[in-house]
């Protein structure tokens, strides 16, 4: 098993991100993904006055319900409570996972089952149970693979995107015992169906995320097309939800909305095969379900995030990809670059409020602010504006940053700033335009041939021999 | 480590933001802005999005459909289905079925998993309602109807009353009055299990049923 990946350190993702754009085979395979997934999605709005009407109800039942978030937490806890299941509270991952091992134990519990869950990647939560001795095995097929490969997620939704079938093929041959080649789809399916199924019938855990969570009601939805996530929430024993404290609306009727923008945004499907909602553990007369249903709420920065009226809107994510799938980015470096558990426009702007700036600011400066991800945004998070603001964030003095994002001012630079200074007094001040340019064009023989990324494949820039204002003057 | 510490703190960070609450969203008005179509029209949108979505789907009437859902069940030589309280309660439906396969009823807590997985050849449910925008089947899943009927044999066949054919999931939710209270599990189930994580290729049968059969039931 590999070690946590939790740590970004800024010259390794460009490296990261330089060996993905240099390898061709990769590069072809993202760009088919990200062109099937956008072409799909497009499909699924035909109409666009009837897509921005969704959007605008998707914001406001997001934004609403950010607006009530402790209170709508509370009247959660209390509805499932009252329905019997079991909530917990987590600070920080390393809470969370000793909540989850607690569980654990209480239930004697050897082998846990795993539903595709992205907050339990964040939490690390498989390492932490291999740590206490649990043996934690992923059900989504994607999620299978990748595990298989002592491998992370490289996207929320499909997390085996960067592979293609002839290396997966490879990889059941290689380490699943018994298996031989084959590189039809159906068959590795079934193959993986079959390990898996031994696998439901013998967990004492059943694992999972969260889509939305009804306060209401005290409902926990889960959207999936594989049954996998079923079978982890109904044939274990015992059932561990964990999710990240923003995901709660207040009542049922904002789900369909919210539902119908995800898996369209998501994977271009009207609805998913499943939409599973679960309200209570198995009662005294049902003949399946689990007998004990936990949920785990984790912080992880969120409350961070919240507090800063701007930033809160990272909050109103539904987490259906659709900003990565748009993403010139993460068509170009694919998921595994970025470091995090999230990657894409959303992992630049969660990421800060996991990590801290101060190891994630390079992601925020990686990109071209072209704004395709806020255009596909179901839920019209302005991700630009908040990349802008992270980097502002990161790039500020840190004797006077802000105390919004933890690890602000970590990317300050003395000679940086007083540079921007200069720049900024140069057009400020018209006779130090002037002057300036009046040096430039006398000493454009200075010009340094090699200037950073520009000359890799333009040629070197160098002022013109005669300022615009004196060819101006010969024209007059 | 306590409990209490952390939900006080993490609710307290959330109050300490002092965040003013915003009007409550209703989603009514963007639903009343849509199509409404007569029970005809919506019930050919399920069977045509079913159809679409690879379920298999077969047009019958209550009194036809004893004769209907035993030639499926034999065409393709299911013989073990298993079954929850509510389709056993169908006494006459029950007699019909049995001449053509056993029957085992899914009644006791957890008593029947292992069968489900080893030998059942089909999970035979009823459901609650459908929605022709979604082509979806509901399953109400409580202490007449097991959750795993539907999910571990092969073959999952579902008996649809199609004059409970609502528009969106939104309309039978407000219509059903369903946020006063929900049982144990809701399931919409839309096709037969499949998966695209494999290079974006569609397979069907990943972890849930192969074939989803809907038997609808429509009366004139």
């Amino acid at each position: 098993m590999s070690q946590p990946l939790n740590f970004v350190p800024v010259a390794e993702f460009r490296e990261r991100a330089r060996s993905v754009v240099a390898n061709p085979d990769l590069q072809k395979s993202l760009r088919g993904a990200m062109d099937f997934l956008q072409a799909k999605r497009s499909a699924q709005f035909p109409d666009d006055a009837e897509f921005q009407r969704l959007r605008d109800l998707g914001e406001a039942i997001r934004q609403y319900s950010l607006s009530r978030l402790p209170e709508l937490l509370e009247v959660l806890e209390a509805k499932l409570t009252e329905n019997g299941i079991q909530v917990h509270w987590a600070e920080t991952p390393e809470q969370a996972n000793t909540i989850f091992i607690d569980i654990a134990q209480r239930h004697n519990a050897r082998s846990v089952i795993k539903g595709k869950s992205m907050v339990s990647e964040e939490v690390e939560l498989n390492h932490a149970l291999q740590e206490a001795g649990i043996d934690a095995l992923e059900s989504d097929m994607g999620e299978y693979i990748v595990q298989l490969a002592d491998e992370k997620p490289s996207h929320i939704i499909m997390p085996a995107i960067h592979k293609t079938k002839v290396e997966i093929a490879e990889l059941f041959a290689e380490r699943i015992p018994g298996v031989d080649y084959t590189d039809s789809v159906d068959e590795l399916i079934q193959i993986g169906r079959k390990v898996l199924r031994e696998k439901f019938a013998a967990a004492d855990i059943g694992v999972s995320g969260v889509n939305f969570m009804v306060a209401e009601t005290g409902t926990l939805c889960l959207v999936e097309n594989e049954g996998n996530g079923r079978m982890s929430t109904t044939v274990p024993r015992v059932h561990v939800a964990i999710t990240g404290i923003e995901k709660v609306v207040e009542k049922l009727a904002h789900v369909p909305p919210l539902l119908s923008l995800l898996t369209r945004s998501a994977t271009g499907q009207a609805v998913t095969t499943y939409v599973n909602m679960i309200s209570s553990p198995r009662k005294v007369d049902e003949a399946d379900g689990p007998d004990a249903v936990h949920l785990i709420l984790l912080d992880n920065g969120r409350t961070q995030a919240y507090a800063d009226e701007q930033l809160r809107s990272t909050l109103q994510c539904i987490r259906c990809g659709a900003c990565m799938n748009h993403c010139p980015v993460y068509t170009r470096i694919g998921g595994h670059a970025y470091g995090t558990t999230y990657p894409g426009p959303i992992g630049k702007i969660i990421s800060p409020h996991l990590l801290g700036l101060d190891s994630t600011y390079g992601l925020a400066t990686a990109s071209t602010l072209c704004g395709a991800c806020a255009e596909v945004c179901p839920v019209r998070i302005p991700i630009p504006d908040l990349l802008i603001r992270l980097r502002t964030e990161a790039y500020s003095n840190p004797a006077t940053a802000s105390e919004a994002v933890r690890g602000a001012g970590s990317a300050y630079s003395s000679v940086a700033m007083a540079l921007w200074h200069a720049w900024a007094a140069t057009y400020r001040y018209p006779a130090l335009y002037r002057l300036f340019t009046w040096c430039a064009s006398r000493f454009r023989f200075l010009t340094p041939g090699k200037q950073g990324g520009w000359t890799v494949n333009h040629r070197a820039m160098q002022p013109a021999r005669r300022r615009f204002r004196d060819q101006l003057k010969d024209r007059a | 480590m306590s409990q209490t510490t952390a939900r006080d703190k993490i609710l307290g960070r959330l109050r300490a933001a002092d965040c003013k609450p915003l009007p409550l969203p209703d989603a009514t008005d963007f639903y009343a802005q849509r199509r409404h179509e007569d029970l005809a029209t919506r019930v050919e949108r399920l069977a045509l999005n079913l159809s679409n979505a690879m379920a298999e789907v077969h047009r019958t009437t209550s009194s036809e459909l004893p004769a209907a859902l035993s030639r499926v069940i034999r065409d393709k030589s299911l013989s073990t289905v298993a079954v929850g309280r509510d389709v056993l309660a169908r006494q006459a439906l029950c007699d019909q079925l049995q001449n053509v396969c056993a029957l085992m009823p899914v009644t006791t807590a957890h008593a029947e998993t292992a069968a489900l997985f080893d030998r059942v050849d089909a999970g035979l449910t009823l459901s609650y309602a459908a929605i022709a925008e979604t082509g979806s089947v509901v399953l109400w899943c409580d202490s007449q109807s097991p959750r795993l009927l539907s999910l571990v044999p092969p073959v999952h066949i579902v008996l649809v009353d199609v004059r409970r054919t609502f528009d969106t999931l939104f309309a039978l939710m407000h219509q059903e009055n369903w946020g006063s209270g929900l049982p144990t599990n809701v399931v919409m189930v839309s096709s037969p299990s499949k998966t695209a994580d494999i290079q974006q290729t569609l397979a069907y049968g990943a972890h849930g049923p192969k074939q989803l059969i809907v038997m609808l039931v429509e009366d004139h």
